[in-house]
């Protein structure tokens, strides 16, 4: 027990300066990487907080959508600087995300996750069909944020991308870690048991969205526009689901390293070889999914207490 | 003095079957009282309707005096109603500390206060010792026991259980049968649905039969079980 604290402690510390320190060492090109990698980490691990109150969907594109066009127009149309707007992005996609999960309490797995697609496309066209207000396809055009200084921005980004991880550890110590468990495993057994269902589906919806709407309000701050296809896009959402998968699902770590490992690599492959690397980044996917089932980090797990041999934890849902 | 339960015309249909057909039930605080029925009778389905998990086509459900029609699965659990299910519905992947948590946080605020609780649920049915098992490495019996203990939690006033004894080793069922007796001498009142005969017979202060969705016998286990229309329910009409 001891033992997997000091772990755990050490790899915090070790990643907390790396975050802070590295990106001093780095050009513009490893900054916007950084950028883009804790971009991922928030919708990963935002995506896990509603996966671990049993809720499979693949709407987080439409959350961070709806962050990037709240955040971009209040700018645009008002000059609301950039903090503010992210914040009306944030409140923003929560209140839809409140609305969405209200509506689709009745569906469940694949069915959810059709439905919370469905929602990414449906915002996309509003956008595009109410151009007088939103631009339309042009999109909306902003000014750089820091005047284009990158560390700045980077440091923004992180702290866009710790907010989920913190809430997740939260989650994790409060009574919401046996709650959101129920839910997931049975909801109306949970019920049986006085749990009002629907009020934590809601909130866990909430406050998933509203970390994706922090993520989106600052990203077309930075690239310093916003088109819709770039903000309602279906390819976020997906990987927001596959980051978290390859990480370790309803885990701490397992977002963060899902998103920092499948950034990388991906760019790593983008850059090497050309048009095949999707297809090579597919395979490696659907191999490593079958391969380990509990993710990268259930991999670091096993091979650590292989190697260190500590009475194994019961219980699998309360893997850390 | 009012029932602590009175169910009243209760009636619901699935399609063309009446699972329940004008069913009148009442339950006095503290009593034990084992419905029987064969497969079909309506039995499970009375538990649906009266813990929430079906609505009534017609009739009445009053707990404590309130009606419970319109209202939700989980302001019924707090209003005193607990259930165990007959395929049991535990939350496999946790461990049987936590399914029992889950039951005891809706009552109280601090986690340790909660954590305390479900001990003592867990202690009261013998499961004590296995806290940090997960729910799926527990045999049928000690899977019975924690969905008892995880019920328990909620502090029911009125008790649900859906065949507690269904699918256990016979040499566990005397063990689980004392439990029953030792929740109702805390205060408890029980609702059981029974398949075993010999179960209910010892256990029951009075037994109702359901057959075909309607009340065929209500009273004492020894008037019930000679009554010609339950045996004739259970044997067929040779046997009568």
């Amino acid at each position: 027990m001891r033992r997997r604290v000091t772990v755990a402690t050490t790899g915090v510390a070790v990643l907390g300066l790396a975050c802070l320190g590295v990106p001093f060492l780095l050009g513009n090109y490893g900054l916007h990487l950084l950028v883009l990698v804790s971009m991922y980490v928030a919708l990963s691990a935002s995506w896990n907080i509603l996966t671990l109150a049993g809720q499979l969907t693949l709407g987080h594109a439409g959350f961070f959508g709806v962050g990037a066009y709240t955040s971009a127009l209040l700018a645009l149309r008002l000059g609301v600087p950039f903090p503010l707007g992210m914040a009306g992005g944030a409140v923003g996609a929560a209140i839809l995300a409140a609305g969405v999960g209200f509506i689709c309490l009745r569906l469940r797995g694949v069915y959810l996750a059709i439905a919370t697609l469905s929602l990414v496309e449906a915002l996309k066209i509003v956008v595009l069909n109410v151009p007088d207000f939103t631009e339309g396809p042009i999109g909306i055009t902003l000014s750089p944020v820091f005047r284009g200084a990158r560390l700045p921005a980077y440091f923004v980004m992180l702290g866009v991308a710790i907010l989920p991880v913190l809430a997740t550890v939260w989650i994790k110590r409060s009574k919401l870690h046996v709650i959101f468990g129920s839910i997931r495993e049975d909801e109306g057994a949970a019920q049986m048991l006085g749990i009002n269902t629907t009020a934590y589906k809601v909130f866990a919806f909430a406050l998933s969205a509203f970390f994706a709407g922090l993520a989106g309000g600052f990203y077309p701050h930075y690239i310093t526009y916003t088109v819709p296809d770039t903000a309602f896009n279906i390819g976020l959402s997906i990987e927001a689901q596959i980051m978290p998968i390859l990480g370790g699902l309803y885990t701490v770590a397992g977002p963060v390293v899902g998103a920092v490992v499948l950034t990388l690599v991906g760019e790593y492959l983008r850059t090497t070889f050309g048009a095949a690397n999707l297809l090579i980044y597919g395979i490696a996917m659907v191999l490593v999914i079958l391969w380990f089932p509990d993710g990268l980090v259930g991999l670091g797990r096993r091979w650590w207490q292989a190697r260190v041999p500590v009475p194994v934890r019961e219980g699998v849902a309360d893997v850390r | 003095m009012n029932p602590l339960l009175e169910v009243r015309e209760l009636t619901k249909h699935f399609g063309g079957v009446l699972a329940n057909d004008r069913i009148d039930l009442a339950v006095n605080a503290g009593e034990l009282v084992g419905i029987i029925g064969p497969n079909g009778a309506g039995k499970s389905t009375l538990f649906e309707l009266i813990t929430g998990f079906a609505k009534p086509d017609r009739g009445a459900i009053r707990f404590d005096g309130r009606s419970l029609l319109g209202r939700s699965t989980y302001e019924i659990n707090r209003a005193g109603i607990a259930r165990t299910f007959q395929k049991m519905r535990l939350f496999l992947g946790m461990t049987a500390l936590e399914n029992v948590m889950v039951g005891a946080i809706p009552r109280m605020d601090d986690l340790g206060e909660v954590r305390a609780r479900a001990r003592e649920c867990l202690a009261f049915v013998g499961l004590a010792d296995r806290e940090a098992m997960p729910a799926r490495a527990l045999s049928t019996g000690f899977r019975k026991r924690l969905e008892l203990a995880r019920a328990l939690a909620t502090r029911p006033r009125l008790l649900l259980l859906d065949e507690v004894t269904g699918g256990v080793d016979q040499r566990a069922i005397p063990a689980l049968m004392a439990l029953v007796r030792r929740l109702r001498e805390e205060g408890v009142t029980v609702v059981a649905i029974e398949h075993n005969m010999r179960v209910v017979m010892d256990l029951c202060d009075r037994i109702v039969a359901l057959h075909l969705g309607h009340v065929i016998a209500d009273g004492p286990p020894a008037v019930v079980s000679g009554d010609e229309q339950v045996v004739r329910a259970y044997l067929g009409h040779a046997a009568a």
